[in-house]
């Protein structure tokens, strides 16, 4: 926190370290996730698929992201 | 009559009275259910007017098919084109290993009608497909995706939008599992969520990346609790919302979904108007790689390797998957720790990938190459083409 240019979000119940406004789909390249391939949930409200890129990470905002799976 | 509400949640084949009397076996075999003032007799005789077809008769139709069966879903099919192997019994709990080598839905429908002689079990052994789809679904009244592969789930989800069926679907890897309930109608289907299949190799199957036995037991009898309650029409169904599983926190999350406004099957815009059999993404198999053109077969490696030059060994598989079966490695290296350790391979030497089954040792070539070796082929079909081709000695998993 340093530089004040970090914030903390929560993203499936663990704490994360991220750049601020930092957009999801940054995030998910950070993470190495194809936004084709996730579905998220912000402070408890679907996002959208368009607007991904548009969605900017607040201090404290919490995140679910679930990952496509196929096994049965 | 309460024939709008059913008309809504599932349409009964033909009139109550002459299939769905229970008798007197039965009203003592479903005593608990009937007690139930949520379920009693009204209650039970739907469930034995209901038809449920089980896609999958593997991790999740398990469980599925014996609590289906057990509850008195009066029609049950079951759709499969597998025999059981040993690698099954650690969770597909309906098998014994007097069923190994044999078709699963045979094997299946015979135990539940061992369970539950008053279910009418229905085997269809074959694989679902844009060709049979959409004659199974409709001859049912709501279906459950326990598939194991993405092909089946896109092919299965789209005929379930077009013939107006609910979607019980339930998903498994490793520790986590998913469930919803894909219903076009009132929510979003499942190219909602995921517009199409992920690209080859990007997602492991569960033989790659291994399940937690005990995880499509948990998760298939989710899905078989929201069968129940929309045959039953009671409670709070998964509709519009994603269950998410994590077994290792034991961590249970909701997730609100969004039915897609441009989505590919069941949106205004939709580009998808029949069924199609999308290619298969996570396990690489036979003539598949013919297009291949850095990949080489089990027959000619083996040749390589009796060469005085012979090319080095990749193996990118994890630590734990060469305890089970190996090959005399030269290099070990798993997937992800690859983009990091290029420096420990040759550049002036030829290199032969190999994970299991093809698809980790192609994103390795790929990345190789792009990396600027030259040299570099993988083993079409992996350590499982591998050992059905030349060395039979070797553990399956």
């Amino acid at each position: 926190m340093s530089d004040g240019k970090m914030i903390t979000i929560v993203a499936n119940g663990k704490p994360r370290t991220v750049r601020v406004d930092c957009s999801l789909v940054e995030l998910l390249s950070q993470w190495r996730l194809r936004p084709d391939m996730v579905v998220i949930e912000r402070n408890g409200e679907p996002v959208p698929r368009a607007s991904l890129g548009e969605v900017r990470l607040r201090d404290g905002d919490r995140l679910e992201i679930a990952q496509m799976v196929g096994g049965g | 009559m309460a024939h709008c509400r059913e008309e809504d949640a599932m349409p009964p084949k033909s009139a109550p009275s002459d299939i769905a009397d229970l008798s007197r076996e039965e009203l003592q075999r479903y005593s608990r259910h009937l007690v139930l003032p949520e379920v009693g007799a009204e209650g039970q005789r739907a469930l034995k007017r209901a038809r449920v077809l089980l896609v999958g008769a593997g991790g999740l139709g398990s469980p599925l098919g014996l609590y289906l069966a057990a509850a008195g879903v009066g029609t049950l099919g079951l759709v499969d084109d597998d025999v059981v192997d040993v690698t099954n019994l650690q969770r597909q709990v309906v098998f014994g290993v007097d069923d190994v080598g044999l078709p699963k839905v045979e094997r299946a429908a015979r135990r539940l009608r061992n369970l539950n002689p008053h279910v009418d079990v229905i085997a269809h052994h074959e694989r679902l497909s844009a060709a049979t789809a959409a004659g199974l679904v409709t001859a049912y009244d709501i279906v459950v995706d326990g598939s194991d592969n993405f092909p089946t789930r896109f092919c299965l989800n789209d005929a379930c939008v077009f013939a107006g069926r609910p979607d019980v679907f339930g998903s498994v890897y490793r520790f986590e599992g998913q469930v919803s309930v894909f219903d076009a109608r009132r929510g979003p289907c499942y190219r909602c969520l995921f517009p199409h299949p992920p690209p080859p190799g990007s997602v492991p199957s569960c033989a790659e990346g291994g399940v937690l036995g005990i995880l499509p037991g948990l998760v298939g009898l989710i899905q078989a609790t929201e069968t129940i309650k929309m045959i039953l029409g009671i409670g709070e169904t998964l509709v519009g919302k994603l269950l998410v599983v994590d077994a290792l926190r034991m961590r249970f999350t909701h997730l609100n979904l969004l039915k897609d406004p441009a989505c590919p099957v069941c949106s205004a815009q939709a580009s998808i108007h029949q069924l199609r059999d999308e290619a298969y993404t996570c396990e690489p198999v036979g003539t598949d790689w013919d297009g291949d053109e850095y990949a080489v077969s089990p027959t000619q490696l083996h040749a390589a390797l009796q060469r005085p030059n012979a090319p080095a060994l990749l193996d990118v598989r994890e630590p734990a998957e060469r305890e089970i079966a190996t090959l005399n490695n030269t290099y070990e290296i798993p997937i992800d720790e690859l983009p990091t350790r290029l420096a420990e391979l040759p550049r002036d030497r030829d290199l032969v990938v190999y994970c299991l089954s093809g698809g980790r040792s192609a994103r390795a070539v790929r990345l190789l190459r792009e990396a600027g070796f030259h040299r570099v082929s993988h083993l079409a079909g992996g350590l499982r083409a591998w050992t059905e081709q030349i060395d039979p000695s070797l553990p399956r998993y």
